[in-house]
């Protein structure tokens, strides 16, 4: 399983349903290929000859005066992981509930395989979801909590059971088949749900928070396993999560969402390390804003005066910008290093006085506080069990960071 | 508990034994009676009944007293139609009137659930709001709606409907209006129970699973809802066996229910070995469907106990 994690694409291709797929693109633009660590060779976005199997055109839904999607356009493609991430409250689940055909957009399309799905009820759209809560039947047994929408399509008894086996066999509880869901733990139920809204064989799975009520451990894993189910069936997953770590490790390409809005729609590499604004760069993960000013630029760099960092720093950038424009530098706490002395070929220094030391384990953040009294986040790997000098509270250290270790947000 | 014994306090064990001695009290002492008259025999005398326990003779005198008892009744009560028929129309009013009531309950309790919460509250309170009347009054006001120059035979000819006035008091139909009327809080109320505590998405798990709202209606809510429909038809059925003030003001000589026979046993004919016969034959009958609702409570607290 581990193999799914390495940065190199190959072991993905070597995986048994991506080799039937033709078509294989590389992951985004040309030369921006090394950002982040690419999870499998798939990119169908990527081809303008490729047609999605599911499309928002400027949908809109209102709830009363409150806007839960604001004008949103969306395309998500067969066979894609795709996660819709943000905070509580941001319209994920509104989005998914039209699809599924719950809820009715005020204004644009929705189409499933190109056919608009305005006026189709619930029952007849090719989607399956799997809820939030569930939704398990409490007086059906596991078995025929799976079989209840095999049962709707008239299949016959004998077909009915052998796919209600498959499906047991596949989230591996053929042995509680005859349980009631209040006889199963949570991540049984999780199983149950996720069996059940496969048996259809959906060409689309919708999973609203499908691991929110698992702990942290078993998360983990059925993290990876929901992986493998989706990549063995081919089947376009769309996972609601307001979890980054979560959509970080499953998703092909994550659309972040900001108050019915998407913020920055693209794979998880280019979303860390190339957050399109603020708001994503700060919801994504640990990030250091620098706010400041656009000076000029110096062959591919600009040069910005950042007040914080009491100087100009140098960030390696093709944006368009105008001398004067404000702008924010973003760096990662660990793309920050810290000596004791000034380090002689660094280009971007900036002294600060030990604040904050958190010692997570693997990794150790320290918080500095800077001259003009802001803080900046910077975290070290621990990479050996012995520390001979560790840096220690009220320490004045420098930090530094490369030219292409940052970015620049305009939004 | 602890090894010193634990004894509860006088309040509190009186508290624990409460129940117990309100139902020796004032259901198994009495209605031990209405057995022992059920077994006598009547007689015009003080008080009506034979044999009457003679206590100065002590112990001696209780026992004529059983040896006194006899059948009569019960066989009677079996050989004379007049009993098996008033029985079986009060069987034929109240199981129709559980249905009608199931029928027009359903809807109203469903509608209920759906409501936003404060809503919920107030259109409940609506539900409850007859209670505030004297039951016996707002069965009299039904005789003014009914009658032949009430208001809904007024009603009909101002609107062109009906060109003589109905006879609608006095009927079969006046019984089941009544009863339908009087009893549809205590169907509306177990429904809603059930109702509000179900899961909306479960509807919605059901027809994304691809069944039409009516199948997710038969196969999700009419399933979780039974505990509640047995609860409400129990509820109904029971009382409106024995109902004696609807029939009685509302129906007419053909509507003759059981309860009314009961009544006119004790009152009219001052027959009171007789009376209690019938109540004793009643209790043992609705005792049959209480048990089973029991039943079913208990498996759906079984289920219920492990979520
Ligand atoms: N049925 C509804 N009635 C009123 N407001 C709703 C309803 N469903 C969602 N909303 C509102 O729409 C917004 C988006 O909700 P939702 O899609 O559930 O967010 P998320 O799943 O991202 O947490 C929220 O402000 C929520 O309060
Ligand atoms: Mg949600």
């Amino acid at each position: 399983m581990s193999d799914r994690l390495r940065g190199d694409g190959v072991a993905g291709a070597a995986r048994s349903v991506k080799e039937a797929r033709p078509a294989k693109e590389r992951m985004g633009k040309p030369g921006r290929a090394g950002l982040g660590a690419v999870r499998r060779d798939f990119a169908p976005w990527a081809d303008p000859a490729a047609a999605p199997v599911i499309r928002f055109e400027g949908v809109c839904k209102r709830f009363g005066d409150a806007v839960a999607i604001d004008n949103l356009d969306l395309s998500i493609y067969r066979g894609e992981f795709f996660c819709l991430l943000g905070p509580s409250g941001c319209g994920k689940s509104t989005l998914m509930r039209m699809l599924a055909g719950f809820e009715q957009p005020d204004a644009g399309r929705i189409l499933l395989d190109g056919v608009d799905q305005a006026g189709i009820p619930p029952h007849s759209r090719p989607v399956n979801m799997m809820f939030q809560s569930y939704a398990l039947f409490p007086h059906m047994s596991v078995a025929q909590n799976i079989a209840f929408g095999l049962r709707q399509l008239g299949l016959a008894k004998a077909d009915i059971q052998t796919r209600v086996d498959e499906m047991l066999a596949m989230v591996q509880l053929a042995p509680l088949a005859r349980r009631k869901p209040h006889q199963l733990s949570g991540g049984q139920r999780q199983r149950v749900a996720l069996a059940r809204a496969l048996a259809r064989r959906p060409q689309v799975l919708l999973l609203d928070e499908p691991l929110g009520a698992l702990d942290r451990k078993l998360r983990e894993e059925t993290q990876f396993e929901l992986m493998d189910i989706q990549e063995e069936l081919g089947a376009t997953f769309l996972v609601v999560t307001h979890d980054q770590e979560e959509a970080m490790v499953m998703a092909d390409r994550i659309a972040v969402m900001n108050h019915g809005r998407i913020a920055q729609l693209d794979t998880p590499g280019r979303i860390y390390e190339e957050p399109a604004n603020r708001y994503v760069a700060d919801f994504i993960g640990d990030v250091n804003l620098l706010e400041g000013v656009a000076v000029g630029r110096v062959d591919d760099l600009w040069r910005i005066a950042c007040p914080a960092t009491g100087g100009e720093v140098l960030v390696a950038s093709d944006a368009m910008l105008t001398a004067g424009q404000q702008v924010a530098v973003a760096v990662r706490p660990e793309k920050i290093r810290i000596d004791r002395a000034r380090p002689p070929d660094a280009v971007n220094v900036i002294p600060g006085e030990v604040w904050d030391i958190g010692y997570l384990g693997d990794w150790t953040t320290y918080v500095l506080k800077l001259a003009g009294g802001e803080t900046l986040k910077t975290s070290r790997a621990n990479v050996s069990r012995r520390v001979a000098e560790p840096v220690t509270w009220e320490e004045t250290v420098f930090a530094s960071f490369a030219p292409d270790a940052a970015v620049i947000l305009t939004g | 508990m602890s090894r010193r014994g634990y004894r509860a306090p006088g309040a509190q064990r009186l508290v624990r034994w409460a129940p117990a001695i309100w139902l020796t009290l004032f259901f198994a002492a009495p209605f031990l009676l209405v057995v022992r008259l059920g077994f006598s025999e009547a007689a015009t005398a003080q008080p009506p009944y034979r044999p009457v326990i003679d206590w100065s003779e002590g112990l001696a005198g209780v026992w004529a007293a059983l040896q006194g008892l006899r059948l009569d009744n019960y066989a009677l009560l079996l050989s004379d139609p007049l009993y098996v028929a008033s029985a079986l129309t009060s069987l034929q009013y109240a199981s129709a009137a559980t249905v009608l009531l199931l029928l027009v309950g359903f809807p109203i309790a469903h509608v209920l659930a759906r409501q936003p919460e404060g809503r919920r509250e107030l259109l409940l309170l609506l539900v409850i709001l007859p209670f505030w009347t004297s039951f016996l009054i707002r069965v009299y006001a039904w005789i003014g709606i009914l009658k032949p120059e009430g208001l809904l035979n007024a009603a009909l000819l101002w609107l062109g409907l009906i060109s003589s006035p109905l006879q609608i008091m006095n009927t079969g139909v006046a019984v089941m209006i009544g009863l339908v009327y009087s009893y549809l809080p205590f169907m509306v109320l177990p429904l809603y129970a059930t109702l509000v505590k179900m899961d909306h998405s479960l509807l919605e798990a059901a027809q994304d699973l691809g069944a039409t709202p009516a199948r997710a209606f038969r196969s999700v809510t009419l399933p979780l809802a039974a505990p509640g429909i047995a609860a409400g038809a129990l509820l109904c059925f029971i009382p409106m066996m024995g109902e004696f003030v609807i029939p009685d003001l509302l129906g007419g000589s053909d509507t003759l229910m059981i309860g009314r026979t009961l009544w006119s046993e004790f009152f009219s004919n001052r027959d009171w070995p007789m009376a209690s016969a019938i109540a004793v034959v009643l209790l043992a009958v609705l005792l049959a469907p209480i048990l089973a609702w029991r039943r079913l409570e208990d498996r759906a607290a079984d289920g219920e106990a492990g979520q």
